[in-house]
């Protein structure tokens, strides 16, 4: 791989999309001035509520869309050199394959167009296929495939090429608990064998799970990246469980009540338990998700962010 | 393999195995059938109907094979993004472009000649061999796929909905076929813009009309046929090359 540069990175990239609305263009924004490094070799997540720029930023990487302004790089070239495509897999969130063919016929003609042949091309089609988890022999065109065989097909055709970057849009979805937890141990396996995973997600928890680094993206801006363990830090500290010692409103008793609090309310809702003469039995400071790490970052993002 | 080649591969076998190829031939079929079986209707010329209503046939099968064929891509590359796992590989956007056209220039020419001989075939079986008419109308039903599939190309990456696209290349063949009165109706126009208006469309369009060899008195010479291949070939090369400008900024 020679000198290790990032596996792809964007540089103030921008996209506009252009609709059509009562006989007028109107400008979409797609991503705004996007500027990313991924090193190599780690499981990149892209977080953000629905139309945050995640698929266009995806999009701009793989080469399927350019960008307007800035630049696009993929393991240090132009994602238009077809020497780099090569070296790129891209899984879609929908497995977008022609229903007409069957499976092997289908990853040889993909096989072909990513520069493969004769023994070469056999013998990776069929290893992409004992890797998606999918029996060789069956020849039928995938329109008789289940929804489940088909997104196997589509990973199938992203191994293919041994490509040293994978971006996969969605990789978990319409998976049942049993695929997602094979799709898990594919990609940690990928990044085991030193290939970089980016991943488009709405699964949180999965992402937190498998991920070395995040970024969210929140109106086409990115808005925070870093590693998952410094953004669960940055969230870990923010709010904490009050377990307080006070008289039941009405009563003569005693109970104990529960109180969630934000890092910035903590001095006052202490002082305030002291005032009514409850006793504090404990603080506990909560460890925070990435869910709370993304909600809390396009809360600050500002109004507009929250699509 | 060259990426052109591969995505030529890739589109052929896609064309040929959708329904579209299997509806098109079994078209074919029965009209080269139904017209056989018209000729006993018409005795004394039965030779005649058999032939104007097959080498029609033919010619039909070469303009909606390429019309149809790339429609079918545009639905599938398009409204359900196949496209997207072919862009992402190494063949550009030009090699996709120049790929698709020979794929479904491939497959059309594969239906039509497919047709064709079923034609021999009926031909050779009923003493019916040789027809003069045959070749000819073949090699111009060729011509006509290649020019069509260029411009199913091209008009395939102008448009976004595969309906506009249909009609406006269903427009094209019109025009196409009315290509010998456009400048006759351009001398009669009135209206001052509609001259050059018209002039433009009837260089712009193919001249299809010159392809309907069947229609000649006497079977088409060696160096008509010669000079309507060299047409064929420049104008669909000339539509390639404006299909890949086009589609190198588009948007998927």
């Amino acid at each position: 791989m020679g000198v290790m540069g990032p596996a792809f990175e964007l540089a103030e990239a921008s996209k506009t999309y252009y609709t059509w609305r009562r006989l007028r263009k109107t400008p979409v924004t797609g991503v705004r001035e996007v500027s990313l490094a991924v090193p190599r070799g780690v499981i990149f997540g892209l977080l953000g509520l629905n139309g945050a720029g995640k698929t266009t930023t995806m999009k701009l990487l793989v080469g399927i869309m350019h960008p307007d302004a800035g630049a696009v790089r993929v393991l240090g070239g132009d994602v238009k050199d077809p020497g780099i495509r090569a070296r790129i897999g891209f899984l879609p969130e929908l497995p977008y394959l022609p229903l007409q063919l069957g499976a092997v016929e289908l990853l040889r003609c993909y096989g072909r167009m990513s520069g493969l042949a004769g023994t070469q091309l056999e013998s990776r089609v069929s290893t992409a296929l004992e890797t998606a988890g999918l029996a060789r022999g069956r020849p039928d065109p995938l329109h008789t495939f289940s929804k489940g065989m088909l997104q196997r097909v589509a990973l199938a055709q992203v191994l293919l090429h041994e490509p040293e970057v994978i971006f996969a849009d969605e990789p978990m979805s319409g998976l049942d608990p049993a695929g997602v937890h094979e799709m898990r141990e594919l990609l940690l396996r990928l990044k085991a064998a030193g290939i970089t995973v980016c991943i488009n997600s709405h699964q949180i928890a999965e992402v937190e799970r498998i991920c070395d680094r995040v970024g969210v993206m929140a109106a086409g801006r990115l808005v925070r990246e870093g590693a998952v363990g410094e953004l669960l830090a940055l969230a870990g500290t923010r709010r904490y469980r009050l377990v307080v010692l006070a008289k039941v409103p009405g009563g003569t008793g005693w109970g104990i009540e529960d109180i969630e609090v934000g890092e910035d309310a903590l001095a006052d809702v202490l002082q305030s338990q002291r005032a009514r003469g409850a006793r504090v039995l404990q603080i506990i400071a909560q460890r925070g998700s990435l869910e709370d790490v993304l909600l809390e970052t396009i809360r600050q993002a500002g109004p507009g962010h929250a699509s | 393999m060259r990426p052109d080649a591969a995505v030529a591969r890739y589109v052929f076998r896609l064309l040929l195995r959708s329904r579209l190829a299997v509806l098109m031939l079994a078209a074919g079929l029965v009209l080269i059938v139904g017209s056989f079986v018209l000729t006993w209707l018409t005795p004394g010329t039965e030779r005649r109907t058999f032939l104007d209503v097959t080498y029609l046939g033919i010619e039909w099968m070469a303009i909606l094979a390429p019309i149809l064929g790339s429609t079918i891509l545009q639905i599938q590359e398009f409204d359900q993004r196949t496209l997207w796992l072919i862009l992402v590989r190494p063949p550009g956007r030009a090699s996709f472009a120049r790929g698709r056209f020979l794929g479904l220039a491939a497959s059309s020419a594969c239906i039509t000649l497919a047709c064709g001989l079923v034609l021999a075939g009926l031909l050779a079986v009923t003493g019916g061999l040789p027809e003069r008419y045959l070749g000819p109308v073949l090699v111009a039903a060729l011509g006509e796929v290649l020019i069509l599939s260029a411009i199913g190309g091209l008009v395939t990456f102008l448009t976004t909905s595969y309906l506009t696209s249909l009609l406006v290349q269903l427009g094209i063949v019109i025009l196409g076929y009315l290509s010998p009165v456009l400048p006759y109706l351009a001398r009669k126009a009135t209206v001052p813009l509609l001259d050059p208006l018209i002039r433009a469309v009837y260089w712009v369009v193919p001249h299809l009309s010159d392809f309907a060899v069947r229609e000649f008195t006497e079977p088409a010479e060696t160096w008509y046929l010669a000079a309507l291949t060299g047409y064929a070939v420049l104008y669909a090369g000339v539509a390639v090359v404006v299909s890949m400008l086009a589609f190198r900024r588009r948007d998927v």
